[in-house]
């Protein structure tokens, strides 16, 4: 793979693929390394990729299982992830919709953010993030809709905007 | 809520701390310092698997039936057919060059039986698997989720670009844990003047089947809206600005499925079913006099009669009272009986009842007033409560409302 070509795909994915690291690890640190890697292991690999869009699949499916392998390990459960910060507010104070839900969407499991952020965010399909992830979309659907049902719990908990 | 427009507000800010020139300029630092110690992987060529995976065209048509020729329903299916369709006479049309496909080799889509005229078609289908087993088993509660929904479509190949068409469908899970829908599709004569559906091609889609209330319920979650009709199926779901909302994430058996067949009217479909006169705006004249007081300031109603214009296929007769008084004021007096005692009555002595709601009242420069009512017929739960009824004009021999039985004339 030629540099100018590497370059043109990590202007195209990076921010995916980071997204997708610090969906799976809830750091932003991590997700910095992972997404490193991933990228590492695109340029040295031969893997013969017939589209753009196959290699976007390719590389969130690796980002998502470095991080899987990153929160198995025994360094991750040692260390303490550096996460978003959320100002303390009063409880009665709405909180305002342009500051979005990322801490409560930090607050579910890996699996399911990751789930919600392919399908919310890059606009993937059940099927497509089956795909992608090697999972059933049975699976898959049942993830989102737990998901769902927990991110609005916490919406409505924080008190963060009408529903 | 707009989870698509919360989830890009959230992520717009999770951005990597490098551009990419620093980004590959790490890699291949990274890339170069490992050089020595990096064991060389062997390529291999992987056939893509599409994400989006097509749905893969399979010539399936009857099971256990071939799949090309004609096929003549009742032929087919002999003794196997279900009683309650057969009494119906659903399978009385006649098919050729069907093809179906579905997304998932565990399921079969199967075209039960189409019935109908010449601007009519009338199709039975039912979604089921191959092992035997409910696909209740595999996403429903057959008990709570007896209602389904589905996002289906029908398309047919048709000469006249203005001709319209007009789709119902009713989905359901039945006695078998299977998906039934049943699908009518009817042309439009308003604009054009060949309005056969006779060796035309029939294509329905339909994608994903949904527990009803998981989809009404996040349907209203996400503020997307749906065309539905009135048995069930839902199509075209978007937000407001017209975005195509997705569904996927619902609870659902998401198969990708679809069916196409050339269709012809059965000469049997006729002998239960009674087709429509040639004469499209056949009336039946239907006088009766009532007088009615509604209130001390308006005048008594003389007269007022009753007409049955044009009883189409499909769900719904119109009534029209036609009242006339002395009166210059317009207001219009209530709707004299209530919605559900009228019935058709045929010559052969056949009662058919009908059902009615709402209803417009209209008057006129002349002190006219026009009440039009919906009536419409729905086919026993044993059918699946589904609404289709042809019936010819000349076959109504009377009218019973309210139980009071009125001769036409």
């Amino acid at each position: 793979m030629s540099e100018a070509e590497f370059e043109r795909l990590i202007g195209l994915y990076s921010g995916t693929v980071y997204r997708t690291a610090y969906c799976r690890t809830g750091s932003t640190a991590d997700a910095e390394d992972i997404m490193q890697e991933a990228f590492l292991r695109l340029y040295t690999s031969e893997l013969a990729f017939e589209n753009d869009e196959h290699i976007k699949a390719w590389l969130i499916k690796t980002a998502a299982n470095l991080g899987k392998n990153l929160i198995k390990s025994g360094w991750y459960r040692l260390s303490e992830p550096i996460t978003a910060k959320t100002e303390e507010r009063p409880a009665k104070e709405t909180k305002s919709r342009e500051e979005g839900i990322l801490p409560l969407i930090l607050k579910l499991k890996p699996k399911n953010r990751l789930a919600l952020y392919m399908h919310y965010y890059e606009g993937y399909s059940v099927r497509e993030i089956a795909a992608v992830l090697g999972e059933k979309e049975s699976a898959v659907t049942s993830r989102l809709l737990r998901a769902r049902k927990q991110l609005k719990a916490l919406i409505i908990k924080e008190g963060i905007y009408e529903l | 809520m707009n989870y698509k427009k919360l989830f890009e507000q959230s992520f717009k800010s999770v951005v990597p701390s490098k551009d990419s020139k620093a980004i590959m300029k790490s890699v291949i630092e990274r890339t170069e310092r490992t050089d020595m110690e990096k064991t060389k992987r062997k390529g291999i060529r992987k056939p893509f698997v599409a994400a989006a995976a097509a749905a893969a065209a399979v010539a399936l048509g009857v099971t256990g039936a071939a799949a090309a020729g004609i096929i003549n329903f009742n032929e087919i299916f002999g003794n196997e057919i279900k009683t309650e369709i057969e009494d119906s006479y659903l399978l009385m049309g006649r098919t050729e060059n069907i093809e179906a496909y579905v997304s998932d080799e565990d399921y079969n889509v199967n075209l039960l039986g189409v019935t109908g005229g010449n601007d009519v078609a009338i199709m039975s289908i039912e979604i089921s698997r191959k092992d035997g087993k409910p696909v209740t088993d595999y996403f429903v509660n057959k008990n709570d989720d007896s209602t389904m929904t589905g996002i289906i479509s029908t398309e047919y190949k048709w000469d006249n670009p203005k001709a319209e068409k007009r789709q119902s469908c009713k989905v359901w899970v039945n006695e078998e844990g299977n998906i039934a829908v049943n699908i009518e599709l009817a042309v439009e004569f308003d604009y054009i003047e060949d309005i056969s559906l006779a060796g035309k091609n029939i294509t329905i889609d339909g994608n994903g089947f949904y527990p009803a209330k998981d989809f009404y319920d996040y349907i209203e979650e996400i503020g997307a809206k749906y065309q539905i009709d009135g048995n069930g199926a839902a199509e075209c779901v978007q937000y407001d600005d017209g975005t195509p909302a997705d569904v996927s994430s619902v609870a659902s058996l998401p198969l990708e499925w679809g069916i196409s067949f050339d269709y012809y009217p059965s000469e049997k479909s006729s002998a239960k079913l009674f087709m429509r006169e040639e004469d499209k705006n056949s009336t039946v004249t239907f006088r009766r006099k009532q007088m009615q007081y509604i209130d001390p300031e308006y005048p008594e109603i003389i007269e007022y009669g009753l007409e049955i214009t044009d009883i189409q296929v499909g769900s719904t007769n119109a009534f029209i009272d036609i009242i006339e008084y002395n009166d210059k004021k317009t207001k219009f007096p209530a709707y004299s009986f209530p919605d559900n005692e009228i019935c058709l009555i045929t010559k052969c002595g056949e009662k058919i009842e009908m059902s009615s709601n709402g209803g417009v009242a209209r008057a006129n420069s002349e002190h006219e007033i026009s009440r039009e009512k919906l009536v419409y017929y729905s086919d026993s739960p044993e059918l699946g409560g589904y609404s289709r009824l042809a019936i010819d004009v000349s076959e109504i021999a009377a009218i019973s409302i309210n139980g009071e039985v009125f001769e036409l004339e």
